[in-house]
């Protein structure tokens, strides 16, 4: 009998209009644990070989919103979304703090599987009476923020009904898409209270595809045992002890990395990645912590770290605009790659694209890119509707909207970055693709790879199975596997994670599921099966496009022209660097010289079934 | 013979960012970290920084290769090799 875990989980099919109960097996939920390499596992049994055929906004692809054994119960509870990613064509585990992971543990599931495809705009209500699908049809097209206080009082409401509140009533958890997701903007995210995304793969794009706007959960029962609830609470107490102890980042959050990552290792992505170095103090911390965060220490569930502050601008023409710090991702990707380097402009810009429920990172990539074919001639006004300077945060607003809805040269860019430039290749004749910065359909975090002074380098991006995913990038094949293979699959934030010492984390995985965890087995096994069973679908790949293995195993083609400026001016990706390192990391998993998984790798890993498929691509 | 070494994050101020460094034929990981330690004047033995050498926490790779996937600091290194060495880093 598995702890940590609430037990079950719910299958909703969407066509059927039906809800059940499903459970794993014990074996399986230690083989791949929950979040990102539960949902791998569960997406290949259920899809199989039909994979390359399984259009990602069709009714045949999966979506699940799962947590792991460890969420809600060690700091910063996070659920991870995952399907058959709409970019990628691949998998990715891409999570989100929020209350929904607690809240559906505590209605006694540990995750959602969608499958199918509603007529018309519904909700998923779970409670522990089980899961409801109830109607949208009221909140579809609403933004974010409406869309929360719709279901909050609603499900408020309905709730109450039924059963009488006893104490202090806790808000359901939500998450919920934007008119992005609606429309099927392959970048959208999945968003939750407010400014949190689940945003690499465009899952909020599969949500869409099934018209569904939401997943509300609202527990009213205990968290699940653990093996060694002694053992727990002194773990606890210790991993507390040390998360406290950073009160720097507390303070800070990543808020002041939009200048820092600028000026200091020169990988900031400006203007479409044309220049990663700037030295605008104007865009440091202290604007942003004294001009404009109002409430400076704020965590979701059972989070020690507590970093998030939400902004606020309470004057000016932007006045009203609400959203959190922006983290750093936003305040490059909504800022300096837009060519904005003003606090108020970039939070302005947060706050639309949280509440159309773009990725903050994979919509404003697409946008950068429109804009700087807009400032080569090859998008003109005609196609946008109005001018597209960098730095106009009103354009980039617009163009946020055009994406949204899909008008105009929008819906080329909904289609997300890679997708844009082929179609926008053939419209204009003239190849952009040397404008385009995504790995494998995914678009690229803001940590650029030229100056080799941040921690993203040659192979980081390039033998990703999550491509652009800045989140979860490749080390050596065995380093990582620790780290974001399995937060994403513990499911917890990464934050209440980096400053504790790994033994500890893993003693707690231990002690809440009984599985005999260690952080070398995660290593060597737990870790490279998840990565090698999303690397097999990764290649699997299709409809519309397959990834060619070690061509497309590489860095956009920015990541190799050389800097334009700054201290690491000439610097550039080191090519014959990111082959020798490329074909060492596959040998390391146990995959061939093309980075297929070898007959023996998936036979140890237990993969065996997907040796068929293999082989063939072995050829 | 000669191992280069490239050191990235918070090391980097205590180690040097990139270096050539010569090594008597046989030498190991181990040997190596200890030239290193004691050229940047750091006296904690076996450590680089806070870092265990050998540790979970450091990430030592040869040639690309981490070190606990070959003898540890144990690991014997040839004429040419690379060397890097990298703290666990935060990202997002």
């Amino acid at each position: 009998m598995s702890r940590g875990y609430a037990g079950k989980f719910l299958e909703v099919d969407l066509t059927k209009e039906a809800a059940r109960d499903i459970t794993f097996s014990d074996s399986v939920l230690e083989a791949y644990f929950g979040g990102r390499g539960l949902a791998a596992k569960i997406l290949w049994d259920r899809i199989g070989e039909k994979w390359p055929k399984v259009d990602p906004l069709g009714p045949d692809n999966i979506f699940l919103a799962l947590t792991g054994p460890m969420t809600a119960i060690y700091p910063g509870a996070r659920i991870c979304c995952s399907g058959k990613s709409p970019l990628s064509n691949g998998t990715v585990g891409s999570t989100a703090s929020t209350e929904f992971a607690s809240e559906l543990k505590m209605a006694g599931y540990d995750g959602v599987v969608v499958t199918g495809k509603a007529s018309n705009p519904v909700y998923i209500l779970v409670t522990d009476e089980g899961g409801e699908i109830r109607d949208a049809s009221h909140m579809w097209g609403r933004l974010g923020e409406d869309t929360i206080r719709i279901l909050n009082r609603e499900v408020t409401e309905e709730l109450t009904k039924r059963k009488p509140n006893i104490g202090l009533w806790r808000e359901p958890g939500i998450i919920y898409i934007g008119p992005a997701g609606e429309n099927l903007v392959r970048t959208a995210a999945v968003m939750t209270k407010i400014c949190h995304a689940a945003g690499y793969g465009g899952y909020g794009a599969v949500m869409g595809s099934k018209n569904l706007k939401a997943i509300v959960a609202k527990g009213r029962g205990k968290m699940p045992e653990v093996d060694a609830p002694e053992a727990v609470k002194l773990l606890w107490k210790e991993v507390h002890r040390h998360l406290i102890e950073e009160s720097n980042f507390r303070r800070m959050g990543t808020g002041y990395a939009g200048y820092m990552v600028g000026a200091d290792t020169s990988s900031e992505p400006i203007r479409n990645w044309q220049e990663e170095w700037h030295d605008e103090k104007r865009y440091g911390g202290p604007s942003f912590e004294t001009r404009y965060w109002v409430k400076k220490y704020w965590a979701d569930f059972n989070c020690t770290t507590s970093c998030m502050k939400i902004s606020c601008i309470k004057s000016g023409r932007w006045k009203g605009d609400i959203t959190d710090m922006p983290d750093y991702e936003l305040e490059a990707y909504c800022g300096t790659n837009l060519g904005i380097f003003d606090p108020g402009d970039n939070i302005h810009i947060s706050a639309v694209i949280d509440n159309l429920g773009h990725s903050g990172i994979n919509g404003p990539n697409t946008m950068g890119f429109a804009a700087e074919l807009y400032q080569r001639g090859i998008l003109t006004k005609d196609d946008l509707g109005f001018e597209l300077k960098w730095g106009d945060a009103e354009a980039f607003e617009k163009l946020a909207w055009l994406i949204a809805k899909r008008e105009k040269i929008g819906d080329v860019l909904a289609e997300g970055t890679f997708r844009a430039a082929l179609k926008i290749g053939k419209m204009k004749g003239v190849d952009v693709m040397p404008y385009a910065v995504h790995v494998k359909g995914i678009e690229v975090g803001a940590h650029g790879t030229r100056s080799d002074a941040d921690y993203t380098h040659d192979i980081s991006y390039a033998a990703s199975v999550q491509g652009g995913d800045h989140t979860s990038v490749a080390v050596d094949g065995y380093t990582e596997m620790s780290s974001a293979v399995f937060t994403d699959s513990a499911v917890i934030c990464n934050f209440c994670f980096f400053w504790v010492p790994r033994s500890l984390v893993f003693d707690f995985a231990k002690a809440v599921t009984g599985f005999p965890i260690t952080m070398e087995r995660w290593r060597k096994e737990h870790g490279p099966r998840i990565v090698t069973l999303q690397r097999a679908l990764l290649l699997m790949g299709g409809p519309d496009t397959k990834w060619r293995p070690t061509e497309d195993d590489d860095n956009p083609p920015r990541f190799y022209e050389p800097l334009p400026s700054g201290p690491h001016k000439g610097k550039t990706t080191d090519r014959e660097l990111v082959e020798k390192k490329r074909s060492t990391y596959f040998e390391t998993l146990g995959w061939d010289e093309k980075g297929v998984p070898t007959k023996e790798t998936l036979q140890k890993l237990g993969l065996a079934d997907l040796e068929p498929t293999m082989r063939n691509l072995r050829k | 013979m000669k191992v280069s070494i490239r050191v990235f994050g918070n090391l980097v101020t205590i180690l040097g960012r990139k270096q050539v460094i010569e090594l008597d034929e046989g030498g190991t990981v181990g040997t190596l970290s200890n030239r290193l330690a004691e050229s940047a004047g750091l006296r904690r033995q076996g450590y680089l920084g806070n870092y265990k050498v050998g540790g979970d926490d450091l990430a030592i790779l040869v040639n690309g290769r981490n070190i606990h996937l070959l003898d540890g600091v144990e690991t014997v290194l040839k004429d040419g090799d690379e060397v890097v060495i990298l703290p666990p880093t935060a990202g997002g």
